[in-house]
């Protein structure tokens, strides 16, 4: 490995880590977007799974969240 | 049949929109499990691309070891967000892309995509014809086709697509529409 790559190497994580930081913000809103979704078409049609459905969409928001500030800390 | 079932009969604890006091919800079907085949089949390739990826390219030809392994992590967690998002919207457009036959009326929630939905609704007295189709070898081995709904409604034409059992389904609704005209 060259020392050009040796020295570029923290900017490659840093910036890797960023990009991956915003990615999961967007799948955030992404994941927001799911929970209001589901909400909306439990509205239309009702089953008995739909309660189960919802609180699966909250814990995946949720997930999201744990998984950005995991990625902070120990990445 | 469970409550995840792609065709209900006489379904409990089901309901809709607007639904009318004393209406009963005769049928919900949606699509037939075999036509999550296909995307069940490319989530596992997805699921499994990573750790292969890694243990061909990195450990065993040992391109890439410069990196340090935290971009490899990060890598995965992008993927398999992008993977897990792929799963929820295939799961969504099954399980809302729903077809529901009451004993008054038709209603047909046809989920397209993201953030993109159609309900469409003809009552009984209005259905014209109905006709089912079954094809194909996957529709032959699983029992499952399309059902077709000429009303007389704005909506002029409803289909259920790739639903099981057709032929039932086409019996129900037309024994319930030949029930309705007698009553009129």
């Amino acid at each position: 490995m060259s020392d050009f790559t040796l020295t570029l190497m923290p900017y490659i994580l840093t910036g890797t880590k960023v990009c991956t930081l915003i990615l999961v913000a967007m799948y955030g809103v992404f994941a927001f977007l799911v929970v209001r979704q589901i909400d909306l078409l439990n509205n239309i049609v009702g089953t008995p799974l739909s309660k189960s459905l919802q609180l699966f969409a909250l814990f995946h928001l949720a997930s999201v969240f744990i998984v950005f500030w995991l990625v902070i800390l120990f990445l | 049949m469970t409550t995840t079932g792609s065709l209900l009969i006489n379904p409990k604890g089901t309901h809709f929109k607007d639904q009318e006091p004393g209406e009963q919800v005769i049928i919900l079907a949606r699509k037939h499990t075999a036509t999550k085949l296909s995307w069940i089949f490319y989530l596992a390739i997805m699921l499994v691309i990573p750790p292969f990826l890694y243990s061909e390219l990195v450990i065993n030809l040992g391109m890439f070891d410069f990196l340090p392994p935290q971009i490899f992590i990060l890598l995965a967690i992008i993927w398999y967000l992008l993977s897990t998002a792929y799963a929820i919207l295939n799961f969504l457009h099954w399980f809302f892309t729903v077809h529901i036959v009451t004993d008054r009326r038709i209603v047909d929630v046809d989920y397209f995509g993201f953030l993109h939905y159609e309900v469409s609704e003809a009552s009984l007295r209005k259905v014209e014809d109905v006709t089912y189709k079954l094809k194909g070898i996957m529709g032959t081995v699983f029992n499952y086709g399309n059902v077709y709904i000429q009303t007389a409604a704005t909506s002029e034409r409803l289909d259920f697509i790739s639903v099981p059992n057709p032929e039932r389904i086409y019996d129900i609704i037309t024994d319930l529409v030949h029930r309705k005209r007698k009553n009129v």
